[in-house]
């Protein structure tokens, strides 16, 4: 069953992963695989599965059916100390009685490296993390961001085919988060271990990730890149966990020239582009971002073109966000309300206060269509 | 108890010597330092009545003389020290210090596995599987150890169970044997390692174990890598809960040892009531209750803080 090979093109494949505690599946029938060198973002709210299915990988769960593959090789029975992929824990869980050096020397020192190339393999990852000269520090002197890095650095020192991370920027604060964001890919490139990323913050899988999955009970929905998932969700869940869209349910009425005519619950009728990969018959609904919608004061509606979605509608809350101002608008005699953002560089001509009436407008290439 | 006081007044007087600046801060300081006296006045009260005082008693009736029908001369002086080191008594003395470190070091070879499980997988049963450890150690002591003979001796439930089975045809002298006294000592002060023990092992953050299992260590080296050293705090506090009270038991090497069992806390106990020795008793103990400062200190020095507080 083993096969051994050096040049797999995947670091990590799961064939039907299926994992249950007692009555309850945390993983359902998963599969999937991730090439060599790249960022792989898990997403998913908690309870999805999403660590279970990295203790998995790690070897801290046996899965009750399904194969598990570090670079081509089957690892169901390897234990964790034997599995060539580390783990950085959310926690850190960095030894409290060894200094950083020693920290991130324990693993060598396991594998009975001489002491001179443990010692250039230590500078070495401190290098890689910015913290040379710390080593002789002790976990509790550092800030959270420090000891964030000294736990990579501990894990990448054993050269892993895959490093697994738990969520390891929860535990920050939203600016040092950011720059850790930058430093994890930074150090990604430099070492080129794939990285298997377990986060439920959408923001930073679409940032940091070269390709993510989004997870849901068990189950992974759907497959892409940032750009595609975030822009071409496919179901409602992915939709709605990966930014607030607001979501249309309805079908397709008939297929056009330039488009498809959609009647949502409550009989708009929106315009929808042609896919042509899409039996009209699996259109379940639309999904549309709150930055993509313009608003129009109502004596403007006219001068919309044909493709252009129109709805009115009266605005129910205004929240300034900053950056942008987010607006929930409620569409008269239905209680579908849509969100808006409205971005500061964007001009709007309507007096934006609660009770206002207005039109919302956007393009139909906008309308992203959902198969659920 | 004596450590109590101890630490306690280190704490009071560590909070003293800060130098005040500033008058406000000087009635500051005045204010602080007698609600310190407040909190602290009723227990040092009972540790100056029940510690302090017992003890200066001893150390004043270890420098003077006894008469002719064992009462008490007022004279000063060393003899009884001096007796000290011509007599026996030194080998008596090594007994015991053997004894309770052989104690200690079995205790902890049997709480280790038994606190670890309970942290690790005792789940909901942890106070209860606690509570069993603890329930015996709240039966009288004595009731124990004449529990344990019934059950170590000729007529016992172990003699008869080997001889019924026919393994053996005669019973097996346990009692009254040397290792009688170490499985009552063992028996005796177990739980005072465990719980220490179990305190500590129960703090440890699981993801540490596991973290070092991800970096390759196998379980012998988990536990001499991460596991001890992260405990020794509850070994120093076991080692000091366990040791002293040992090194100075008398009931079980007078119970499960036989007459001729001597153990430091046995002589003492003799040199008081049999002897009618009072001086030489009390500077037996004076000797005694200096080996175990002795130890103390030690484990303060080398142990940190931690472990005291975790005795308490």
């Amino acid at each position: 069953m083993t096969r051994s090979n050096n040049q797999a093109p995947y670091a990590v494949e799961l064939i039907n992963i299926t994992k249950r505690f007692g009555k309850i599946t945390a993983v359902n029938d998963i599969s999937f695989a991730i090439p060599q060198g790249e960022i792989f973002a898990l997403l998913g709210p908690s309870g999805c599965g999403k660590t279970t299915l990295l203790r998995m990988i790690a070897g801290f769960e046996k899965q009750n059916s399904g194969d598990i593959r570090i670079q081509g090789e089957v690892v169901n029975n390897i234990p964790p100390n034997k599995r060539e992929c580390n783990l950085v824990f959310q926690q850190m869980a960095l030894f409290p009685h060894m200094s950083v050096a020693a920290n991130v020397a324990f693993g060598l020192v396991e594998r009975k490296r001489p002491r001179p190339e443990i010692k250039q393999k230590v500078q070495e990852m401190l290098d890689v993390v910015n913290l040379v000269g710390m080593e002789e520090r002790f976990p509790h002197q550092l800030s959270g961001g420090q000891k964030q890095r000294v736990a990579l650095a501990r894990s990448l020192a054993l050269n892993p085919k895959v490093l697994l991370l738990d969520e390891p920027l929860a535990a920050l604060d939203r600016k040092l988060r950011k720059e850790m964001q930058g430093e994890l890919r930074r150090i990604q490139r430099e070492v080129g271990i794939t990285f298997l990323y377990v986060t439920h913050d959408q923001k930073v899988a679409l940032s940091l990730s070269d390709r993510m999955g989004v997870m849901r009970d068990g189950k992974i929905m759907q497959i892409g890149t940032p750009l595609e998932i975030y822009e071409t969700p496919q179901t409602r869940f992915v939709a709605g966990f990966i930014g607030s869209c607001n979501i249309f349910s309805g079908r397709v009425l008939s297929k056009n020239g330039n488009g498809m005519r959609f009647e949502d619950q409550y009989g708009h009728s929106l315009c929808v582009p042609d896919c042509k990969l899409t039996d009209k018959d699996l259109v379940r609904g639309i999904s549309v971002h709150p930055e993509m919608i313009e608003i129009l004061p109502p004596h403007l509606a006219g001068s919309a073109e044909k493709s252009d979605n129109l709805l009115r509608g009266k605005i129910t809350d205004v929240f300034y966000q900053g950056d942008f101002t987010e607006l929930t608008i409620k569409i008269p005699e239905t209680d579908c309300r849509v969100t808006v953002h409205l971005s500061r560089s964007k001009d709007c001509r309507v007096p934006l206060k609660q009770g206002g009436e207005v039109v919302l407008r956007w393009d139909a290439c906008h309308s992203n269509i959902l198969r659920d | 108890m004596a450590t109590t006081a101890e630490s306690r007044l280190a704490e009071s007087s560590r909070v003293q010597t800060a130098s005040p600046e500033t008058s406000g801060e000087r009635e500051m300081k005045r204010r602080h330092r007698f609600q310190v006296a407040t909190y602290l006045g009723p227990i040092m009260f009972v540790q100056v009545l029940f510690v302090l005082a017992p003890l200066s008693f001893i150390l004043m009736f270890s420098v003077l003389k006894t008469g002719p029908y064992g009462n008490i001369v007022f004279e000063l002086t060393l003899e009884n020290y001096r007796n000290l080191l011509d007599t026996g008594y030194a080998t008596v003395f090594f007994k015991s210090i053997y004894y309770a470190l052989q104690t200690n070091f079995v205790c902890i070879l049997l709480s280790y596995p038994l606190a670890y499980y309970i942290a690790r997988y005792g789940g909901r049963w942890k106070a209860s599987l606690l509570l069993l450890i603890v329930i015996p150690s709240w039966t009288a002591y004595i009731i124990r150890l004449y529990a344990l003979k019934t059950i170590l001796g000729s007529n016992g439930l172990i003699n008869n169970f080997l001889i019924d089975l026919g393994v053996i045809q005669l019973p097996i002298q346990f009692l009254y044997t040397s290792y009688a006294v170490s499985a009552g000592l063992v028996y005796t002060w177990l739980p005072f390692m465990v719980l220490p023990l179990y305190a500590a092992l129960e703090g440890l953050d699981s993801s540490l174990w596991e973290a070092a299992k991800d970096l390759g260590a196998t379980p012998v080296r988990r536990f001499f890598r991460v596991t001890l050293p992260l405990t020794r705090g509850g070994l120093l506090a076991g080692t000091l809960l366990v040791f002293i009270p040992s090194l100075g038991d008398w009931l079980v090497p007078h119970l499960l040892g036989g007459s001729k069992f001597m153990m430091a806390g046995t002589l003492v106990a003799h040199k008081f009531t049999a002897a009618g020795d009072i001086p030489g008793g009390s500077c037996l103990a004076a000797a005694l209750a200096f080996v175990l400062l002795l130890l103390i200190y030690f484990v303060i020095r080398f142990g940190g803080r931690e472990s005291l507080e975790q005795a308490l």
